[in-house]
């Protein structure tokens, strides 16, 4: 992580050091996160801003790739939506069965 | 007067039955329609499925060939964009089904982050190694949640 700070000051220089240093804080922070998708949120962040870094990729490429986590946040939002509505879909559709095709054959 | 109290005694018992039987018969009516009428998601299409495997698996050999050379050639953007045309195709497959509103945004942004690949690939004219190994990964990610949303679906 070390390696890591300095070659954000390098890049963006020192009048960036405490913003530099609150980007490191929360990156860290979302990869000690138990929820699975905050994880993958902090190791993807610290991959991308690593590849902008070493210039494997532009500073334009690097807005696509962040972009893309706001998106792959919504897509998410939308998993949970519909794993909730399935889950009160499945006990209704249990109830029925339970009511008309075992008590009412009783 | 002993019959009166008796027949009395009998319409009350009768009342009482009918009266049993009348909310027994609105609870009944309310249970059919809590869950005869109520369907809130559309339910898992094995359809759906298939194609979102066998789109992911696809994409990611032509992905990780990328991530080692990049993409530069005229087969290379063919191929992207035939993911492109592949996706648009399950959009409006998934478009057609009722309550199916959440795996059609869902599906719009896979979309989306594929017809960005498309874009930068005809822009730059080609894609670089770096470039191409982490838009996969997010688009991988936006499959797994999107496969995942479909599996959670109740089967028929």
């Amino acid at each position: 992580m070390k390696n890591f700070k300095d070659e954000l000051i390098t890049f963006f220089g020192e009048e960036a050091k405490l913003t530099i240093k609150e980007f490191l804080d929360l990156v860290s922070e979302c990869k000690k996160s138990e929820v699975a998708f905050v994880k993958e949120i902090g190791q993807k962040t610290e991959a991308i801003t690593s590849s902008l870094l070493q210039k494997k990729i532009s500073k334009d490429e690097y807005k696509e790739l962040m972009d893309d986590l706001l998106e792959l946040q919504k897509v998410e939002t939308l998993r949970i939506s519909i794993k909730t509505k399935s889950q009160v879909q499945k006990i209704v559709e249990e109830l029925r069965d339970a009511v008309f095709n075992k008590l009412f054959r009783l | 007067m002993l019959l009166d109290a008796k027949s009395l005694k009998h319409h009350d018992y009768r009342k009482s039955e009918e009266l049993i039987l009348y909310k027994f018969s609105l609870a009944l009516i309310f249970i059919v329609c809590l869950t005869g009428c109520i369907h809130i998601i559309s339910p898992f299409d094995a359809i759906t499925y298939k194609s979102l495997i066998d789109l992911k698996i696809e994409m990611k050999f032509a992905f990780e060939e990328f991530s080692v050379r990049g993409a530069e050639s005229k087969e290379d953007l063919e191929k992207v964009q035939t993911f492109m045309v592949k996706v648009a195709q399950l959009l409006e497959y998934e478009k057609g089904k009722e309550k199916n509103i959440e795996t059609v945004k869902q599906i719009e942004i896979l979309n989306s982050l594929i017809t960005e690949v498309v874009n930068r690939f005809k822009q730059q004219e080609k894609l670089s190694a770096a470039y191409c190994g982490l838009k996969w990964s997010n688009i991988e990610s936006a499959f797994n949640k999107i496969i995942d949303s479909e599996k959670s679906k109740v089967k028929r």
